[in-house]
């Protein structure tokens, strides 16, 4: 269940939306704590979740053992969720206890499915997260 | 005074000239006008978007997300687990190691809390991305840390 709506607004994934697709986003939201060490995504598996990182620290790693790590607040985890063909292509272990903002993959595809204006606003929101991601990796490649 | 005499008398080229000028300068104008409308109706159809975004930067509120983290500090167990995982790393004998392999080493060597301290190490930057999805020791900071004990 959701508690501080206020915090989710601040979120950058969702402070574009408009007030009544704010409402219908929320309503599909609800947070989890994790634990430290806990795997909450494991590759292979559908991808049932996306999740926001509302605290803690995670750690994402694929197959050939490459792996990056999120520590901060409006991070994404589980876009697979709603990209066909909707499998995690990555788990995700929390490093330390945390609370994630959990979306139900299918519902919030049909959600934006849709709603052109707010599936527009969101992946581009998506993209301009990751590219950060990429950037900031890219700072920090070899010396 | 007729045809060429009279154009050259009454400077005709040069107006000419300058009529043909124009002419293309209007047309080059109008075609970038044409080429770039798409930027300009998109402008003008996310321009709440744009707005926000400006006011966000004159702000300075929207450039990085909030860091969940508190600033680590150092304490006498993460010098002792940088030790640690110092020493795995260069059993690994790997520079460019992946998470997931030292994670499961630290595990089957009983290092305690592993994805704890793991997280420390990043945080302190003694682990650091190369960028490529793998990590490599930072032995500057490695110094730096264990001078301070």
């Amino acid at each position: 269940m959701v508690t501080n709506i206020e915090k989710i607004k601040s979120i950058n994934l969702f402070s574009n939306l408009k007030k009544e697709d704010m409402e219908q986003v929320i309503s599909l939201m609800e947070t989890n704590k994790v634990y430290e060490g806990e795997v909450f995504m494991q590759r292979g598996e559908p991808a049932l979740t996306f999740y926001v990182v509302l605290s803690g620290n995670y750690m994402i790693h694929f197959a050939e053992e490459q792996s990056f790590t999120l520590h901060n607040q409006g991070d994404i985890i589980g876009w697979s969720s709603i990209i066909t063909p909707f499998f995690n292509t990555a788990t995700g272990t929390a490093l330390t206890d945390g609370e994630l903002l959990c979306l139900h993959g299918k519902k919030l595809y049909n959600l934006l499915k849709n709603n052109p204006d707010m599936h527009y606003i969101f992946m581009k929101k998506i993209n301009k997260i990751i590219a950060e991601k990429m950037a900031y990796a890219k700072d920090n490649e070899k010396i | 005074m007729y045809g060429f005499e009279a154009i050259n008398a009454n400077n005709g080229w040069e107006i000419s000239f300058l009529g043909i000028c124009i002419v293309f300068t209007g047309l080059v104008l109008l075609s970038l006008a044409i080429s770039q409308l798409h930027k300009i109706l998109d402008l003008w159809e996310n321009r709440d978007s744009y707005i926000q975004l400006l006011k966000d930067r004159f702000n300075k509120k929207n450039i990085p997300n909030e860091e969940t983290a508190p600033d680590i500090i150092v304490t006498d167990s993460t010098r002792e687990s940088a030790r640690q995982f110092n020493i795995l790393i260069k059993n690994m004998n790997e520079k460019y190691f992946p998470l997931p392999k030292l994670i499961k080493t630290a595990k089957s060597m009983g290092l305690m809390r592993p994805h704890f301290y793991l997280n420390q190490m990043l945080q302190i930057k003694l682990i650091i991305p190369d960028g490529s999805g793998f990590y490599y020791w930072e032995k500057n900071n490695h110094k730096k840390i264990m001078s301070k004990e």
